[in-house]
């Protein structure tokens, strides 16, 4: 842990002498530079309310996208039809870019609730495959027992399907979250939502505050470690034991 | 009661089971007997209906429920000897469990995760499990394998005892008390 902190902190210190060597605020700006910008920018009401617009769609974007990969994946695990139909459309959420979702939701719904659709269309096909793996991966010697001792279907679904799909679950969470945060506000930048974050972003790249668009950037490090940090202990709440 | 008529069973062109037929009555056990690989587990979970005969029948008085001691344990491995009765019973109590389990285990075993058990504490868990659920017919699949031959008479006996009007099947090359049962070939 201490050799950690020191390594960062050396980091911190090239930055600083590198910003210093270059001495130009639209190129590099140094650390302390940053944290003043930040400073500064967390003073004035508008910083909270692009954070509480941003993280709010970003969030239910992701619980929609969570819970929609889940169910289709049950869905498909229950109808391999519906598994077969399913599919192209799961390859083709993965293969296109995600700027491409994002100039067609702009254009089809404006930006009020792009981030929201474009953190589901991002977190879905990774909550569909990876749930869908640990459902096929269901110990089937475990679904006979539960056959033949005619187990009620949610003790089956809570006990022996959940201890399943669990892990893959837990992989899910920790890859979608950042994802979620990342293309949400990429797309709040490329669609200019008003009073969001990727709105700030895109006003510094304007004005060239190179200091404030890096402030921006250190919070969206923060909100995605902590927003992952959050849903991985309550997803451990429910760990099978 | 139970009819199998004219049972045939055959796996890549290998034939397991050919025109069994035999007939269980309630209240009455049957020891099925037949070398390795002659089809007794397959005869248990065509009986189940795990799996489909080939061909044949089988006919039941009435639509019957079934509890069954699996070759291999089948126990949840992070949850303890009570927690696994109670995920197929769910009606019983841990008062319950406990009483039943300390019949056959050491009741300081009970609280551990079953992963935690020898394998012949395990099997004695699936019996308690098996018996403990309510049901119509008993299928069996070697369930000593792994006891000592005390704690084989001790598990039988409870086997026997709680049996109650059911039908009991039971595959074992383990078993002494041999005149309790009715035996069938295969």
């Amino acid at each position: 842990m201490k050799k950690k902190v020191l390594i960062i902190l050396g980091w911190i210190l090239v930055w600083q002498i590198g910003a210093i060597l270059v001495n130009n605020k639209i190129l590099l700006v140094g650390p302390l530079q940053v944290l003043s910008a930040l400073f500064f920018m967390i003073q004035k009401s508008a910083f909270w309310t692009s954070l509480t617009f941003t993280m709010s769609r970003i969030i239910l974007g992701t619980i929609a996208g969570m819970l929609s990969g889940i169910l289709f994946a049950w869905i498909s695990y229950q109808k391999p039809l519906i598994k077969d139909i399913l599919q192209p459309v799961v390859l083709f959420l993965k293969a296109v870019p995600v700027v491409s979702f994002i100039v067609l939701i702009l254009i089809a719904f404006g930006n009020t609730i792009l981030s929201l659709l474009i953190s589901l269309i991002v977190v879905f096909p990774i909550f569909y495959i990876n749930t869908l793996e640990g459902l096929l991966h269901t110990d089937i010697k475990m679904l006979e027992l539960a056959e033949v001792f005619e187990i009620k279907p949610l003790n089956k679904i809570k006990v022996i399907y959940f201890r399943s799909v669990y892990p893959y679950l837990l992989s899910a969470l920790e890859l979608a979250c950042g994802m979620a945060i990342k293309s949400g506000i990429a797309a709040e930048v490329i669609g200019q939502a008003r009073n969001t974050i990727g709105n700030n972003i895109y006003q510094s790249k304007i004005y060239f505050s190179t200091d404030e668009l890096l402030a921006w950037t250190f919070v969206v490090l923060l909100l995605s470690w902590l927003y992952e940090k959050i849903l991985l202990i309550l997803f451990r709440k429910v760990e099978p034991k | 009661m139970m009819i199998l008529e004219n049972i045939s069973k055959s796996y890549d062109h290998k034939t397991v089971l050919s025109s069994f037929t035999c007939r269980f009555d309630d209240k009455k056990s049957y020891l099925i007997q037949g070398p390795s690989g002659i089809g007794k587990t397959t005869l248990l979970r065509i009986i189940s209906g795990l799996e489909k005969a080939d061909s044949g029948n089988i006919r039941f008085d009435k639509k019957p429920s079934f509890s069954m001691v699996f070759q291999e344990d089948r126990l949840i491995e992070d949850l303890n000897a009570i927690e696994n009765i109670r995920f197929v019973t769910p009606e019983l109590t841990k008062e319950q469990c406990t009483e039943e389990l300390s019949r056959l285990l050491d009741p300081e075993q009970l609280n551990k995760p079953v992963r935690e058990l020898s394998g012949g504490m395990r099997r004695r868990v699936c019996i308690v499990r098996a018996m403990l659920h309510p049901s119509d017919i008993l299928l069996l699949d070697e369930p000593f394998a792994g006891l000592d031959a005390d704690n084989r008479r001790i598990a039988l006996d409870y086997i026997i005892n709680h049996q109650n009007n059911r039908i009991l099947l039971l595959c074992s090359h383990e078993i002494d008390q041999i005149d309790t049962f009715e035996q069938i070939r295969i």
